[in-house]
């Protein structure tokens, strides 16, 4: 995909519906949660930029270095791809192939997107609940991770439970979305850079 | 019944660590033939090298070579392994390896088994030559366990990951960086290196642990052939303190020199380093860390 | 039946089928990856490493570049710079015959060096020039033809976010891949404007000369001087940042992203609108390559648990077949593949079983990459399915029909497969530059 294609997806429905107005609320949500990776995006672009700079140039009262960047970057990088993997399940944004729903009659793709949308929701549960599980290994083992900086390993095994617990839940709006449209293969995106 | 036993290793599979050990199973499934069956799964690319110890914790793995190190995420007394000053077959005497296994065993759920490398130090390699054991203004790439050891110093320490050193030399990002006295080979950093400082310090740890259940699961008969097996690895430690000597030959051969220090220069040098890392390890560690301290430095 | 092959039908052709039923090519992973610890690491202790390892996986510095990179390109189409582009490229050029379609290449190249993404230089040449081409007259295949090339070429020339996914999953030196990138990039790009100014040469009818807005003297140069250089250093930052000895690829990739912040807010172009659009851009694409990473990461860790990768390696490096009629079956397999699916799926599919073979033949790895790079681009180009096709389709005037389109694109194909078949017997085409500058 590319965002220079409109983006329109995480558009508000009509809020006729209980349900509708739930979704919608997750929609907020989702964006905030990518508001988030966006400043998360620019804190690694600060704080690697910064580490460069004070490596090469000496400012009195300054270290030289920020050793800190490397973790700083390795954990937003990490907490980006969970944020935004909702707020891109909406929009319909991870890419998959779908020359073979294309190929097949209309009827039989509209059953496969049934299929593997129960099939990832299955998953997404399974992870959701092995997350908490870990997480509570951890947090109970007072296990903690040790680099430039030194964190408890539960802070980072937090978000994996949320954000599968999100995606299980917005699969689940997605089949609603699925069970209403069109009896045919959806229009996500198939391509990535 | 023969006992199926699943080994990983937390170095990649062509390095001579692995490839010892890997010899080692074939001996022990020979010898132990009816009784074990060790199959060897991979290096990293079958466990992410800081996952090693949680897979021994968890089951997922039966048995690792591993130095604590890289599972300091399990349990913070992992790392002091790194600290002894006493060969192992001391340690086994002086009750040093029992206390090992007890922490092991209640933090880690794991059973230490034996310890493969000795003598095989950490180095400060260098870009420049320094005149005192002092690395103020120097940056210096280190790892986790041997930052205090820089830190005090007083070098700028840098934290890059391995494949980026041989980048990271070349274009003068970092003056050096530490690394255990062999391998400097391997990534091809030898080339951009110009000293080492000596003597070097800590120890590569490297060892063999066993998921704790697994162990108690055997028949008294398994485990005393594996322990019996793994006392013939650790008998050999001899091998790595050579090859380590080895290294430092082709080192000086390739141009790297050693710069040594007065006796009692190198004497503050190693009492500083070694006091910075108990400091840093106890600090995580307030009740096992002295009695691991004391179990594991040398008599004064 | 040895006791891999089971392992590997159920965890490769379960994957597979699962990729093609429609499900998320993340979530097919995750699906298979549940399914395959469950089995090979050992039930729930193995599925508590499978969460574990996923957190691993993209917890990763020499993953970072990637959405940098891909934060470059955004923000020099989010603030309308690359229309400049255009614009200083297009006084420029003169009196060649295919005139708009030589500028098309020229520009493309220059974004390619700032972009990072093949899809966004394709829409947006596509979307500018081809317009206007056709208003002139130009066939619909030589005013789409162009742009869908050099739109993949965007892909070897540094920044290139899937150089930087290739090196980091395959193990292979990303400065490596990035440089190594230049020189089939230019070559190719050379090709494409020889190939237009000849063709057009000998049927005018394909590419019309009509009249154009003439720039004498400085007014000739000023965009070029005031847009397109300056565009260009921030090349200069990041390869030369690597080169030159300042830092590591990770953190010239932060770099080029301040220096491409800097010239856009010098040009005042850079509103807070452009910044958070360029921002939500770059996590929504660089979002989904690392939750794939994530899933594909831990599926090769569980198939090598399996037995069935060292299985699958032994069986072919066994077969008795010389190194170079391996490589060249690789590449075959990934010149198909990327017929069906997408760059990101492909080296998930492949590196897994590749990278050993690739270690036990003792190859040039960089060698390796760089003809992987190039089956990857192709797949860009190749019809029915290739991306830049429907890119193009999408973005093109409905005049232009998919016949067109795929007719389009024969001639740039056939001289990606040219460079890469002397790429193969002739490895220093890839090795040569990264080698000068070690
Ligand atoms: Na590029
Ligand atoms: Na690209």
């Amino acid at each position: 995909m590319s965002s220079v294609a409109p983006q329109k997806a995480v558009a508000a429905p009509d809020a006729r519906h209980a349900v509708d107005i739930l979704e919608a609320a997750f929609g907020r949500l989702y964006e905030f949660m990518m508001l988030l990776a966006c400043l998360l995006l620019l804190v690694i672009v600060g704080s690697i930029t910064l580490d460069v700079l004070l490596r090469n140039v000496e400012i009195t009262g300054l270290p030289r270095g920020f050793p800190a960047s490397n973790d700083i970057s390795e954990y937003a990088l990490y907490f980006c791809t969970l944020l935004g993997a909702p707020w891109l399940l909406r929009a319909g944004q991870h890419i998959r192939v779908d020359i073979v729903l294309r190929a097949i009659p209309s009827k039989l793709a509209y059953g496969c997107e049934w299929l593997s949308d129960v099939m990832a929701l299955a998953g997404c549960v399974v992870l959701a609940w092995m997350g908490v599980v870990m997480t509570f290994k951890s947090y109970a083992s007072d296990a903690i991770q040790i680099k430039s900086i030194v964190i408890p390993e539960w802070w980072v095994m937090t978000p994996i439970p949320v954000v599968f617990a999100l995606l299980a839940i917005e699969f689940t709006f997605r089949m609603r979305r699925l069970a209403h449209g069109p009896k045919e293969p959806r229009s996500d995106a198939v391509s990535a850079a | 019944q023969e006992v199926q036993i699943r080994l990983v290793t937390a170095f990649p599979e062509n390095t001579a660590f692995s490839q010892e050990v890997v010899k080692w199973s074939e001996r022990a499934n020979a010898q132990g033939k009816g009784l074990v069956k060790i199959s060897f799964i991979g290096g990293p690319r079958a466990i992410p090298t800081f996952e090693i110890g949680n897979a021994v914790k968890s089951g997922v793995v039966d048995m690792a070579l591993s130095p604590g190190a890289f599972y300091t995420n399990v349990f913070p007394e992992a790392d002091m392994l790194k600290m002894s000053q006493i060969p192992i077959a001391e340690q086994r005497n002086n009750g040093a390896v029992e206390y090992i296994n007890k922490v092991w065993n209640e933090k880690g759920n794991m059973q230490y088994l034996a310890r493969m490398v000795e003598g095989y130090p950490f180095h400060i390699f260098l870009t420049k030559k320094v005149e005192k054991l002092d690395l103020t203004g120097k940056k210096i790439r280190v790892s986790p366990a041997i930052r205090p050891a820089v830190q005090t110093l007083n070098g700028n320490v840098i934290n890059i990951p391995p494949g980026e050193i041989y980048t990271a030399l070349e274009r003068s990002v970092i003056d050096g960086y530490g690394w255990s006295v062999g391998g400097i080979f391997d990534l091809n950093l030898a080339s951009h290196t110009k000293f080492r400082i000596d003597p070097g310090f800590y120890d590569a740890d490297v060892s063999l642990i066993m998921n704790l259940d697994k162990w108690k699961a055997m028949t008294p008969q398994q485990r005393a052939f594996i322990q019996k097996m793994a006392m013939e690895m650790e008998a050999n430690t001899a091998y790595w303190r050579k090859e380590g000597e080895d290294e430092k030959k082709k080192q000086i051969a390739s141009g790297i020199q050693p710069l040594t220090f007065s006796p009692t220069e190198t004497a503050k040098y190693l009492d500083a380093v070694y006091e910075a890392g108990w400091a840093d390890l106890i600090k995580s560690s307030p009740v096992h860390g002295p009695k691991l301290r004391v179990l594991l430095s040398k008599k004064p | 039946m040895s006791a891999w092959i089971l392992p590997a039908w159920l965890l490769l052709g379960g994957s597979t089928l699962l990729l093609f039923v429609g499900l998320p090519v993340a979530f097919a992973f995750l699906v298979t990856n549940l399914v395959g610890a469950w089995i090979y690491l050992g039930g729930e202790a193995g599925l508590g490493q499978l969460v574990r390892n996923s957190v691993v996986a993209v917890t990763s510095f020499s993953l970072t570049p990637i959405p940098l990179f891909i934060l470059m390109g955004e923000i020099l189409f989010h603030t309308g710079l690359a229309v400049k582009v255009i614009e200083g490229v297009e006084r420029l050029i003169a009196g060649v015959p295919g005139r708009l379609a030589v500028v098309a290449v020229v520009a493309g190249t220059v974004f390619s060096a700032i972009s990072g993404s093949t899809i966004a230089t394709t829409a947006m040449l596509g979307s500018l020039m081809v317009p206007v081409m056709l208003q002139r007259g130009y066939h619909p295949t030589m005013a789409t033809g162009p742009i869908m090339a050099i739109g993949a070429v965007d892909m070897l020339i540094p920044p290139s976010a899937l150089s930087v996914l290739l090196g980091s999953l395959a193990n292979i030196s990303i400065s490596g891949l990035l440089i190594g990138g230049i020189v089939p990039g230019i070559l190719l790009s050379i090709g494409f404007v020889v190939w237009i100014v000849l063709r057009s040469a000998m049927n005018p009818s394909l590419a019309p000369a009509t009249e154009f807005n003439h720039f004498h003297g400085w007014q000739r140069f000023k965009p070029f001087f005031k847009y397109v250089l300056p565009l260009l250093s921030i090349f200069g930052v990041v390869v030369g940042a690597m080169v030159a000895g300042w830092c590591t690829p990770t953190e010239s990739a932060a770099l080029g992203v301040v220096a491409t912040l800097v010239i856009a807010f010098a040009y005042r172009a850079l509103s807070l609108e452009a910044l958070m659009k360029s921002l939500r851009g770059t996590i929504a694409i660089s979002g989904m390559i690392l939750l794939i990473i994530m899933g594909a990461t831990t599926f090769a860790q569980i198939l090598t648990f399996s037995g069935a990768s060292n299985g699958i390696v032994e069986a072919i490096t066994g077969t008795g077949l010389g190194p170079m009629a391996i490589i060249a079956g690789m590449m075959l397999i990934l010149i198909f593949l990327g017929i069906f699916v997408d760059q990101v799926s492909m080296m998930l599919i492949t590196i897994p079983i590749f990278m050993p073979i690739v270690q036990k033949l003792g190859v040039d790895p960089i060698w390796f990459g760089i003809m992987f790079l190039m089956c990857m681009q192709m797949g860009l180009l190749l019809p029915p399915h290739g991306l830049l096709l429907m890119t193009m389709k999408g973005v093109a005037p409905s005049s232009v029909s998919m016949g067109h389109i795929f007719r389009a694109v024969v001639p740039y194909v056939v001289m990606s497969m040219l460079l890469l078949t002397a790429m193969f017997f002739f490895p220093p085409l890839a090795t040569w530059l990264p080698g000068i500058m070690k």
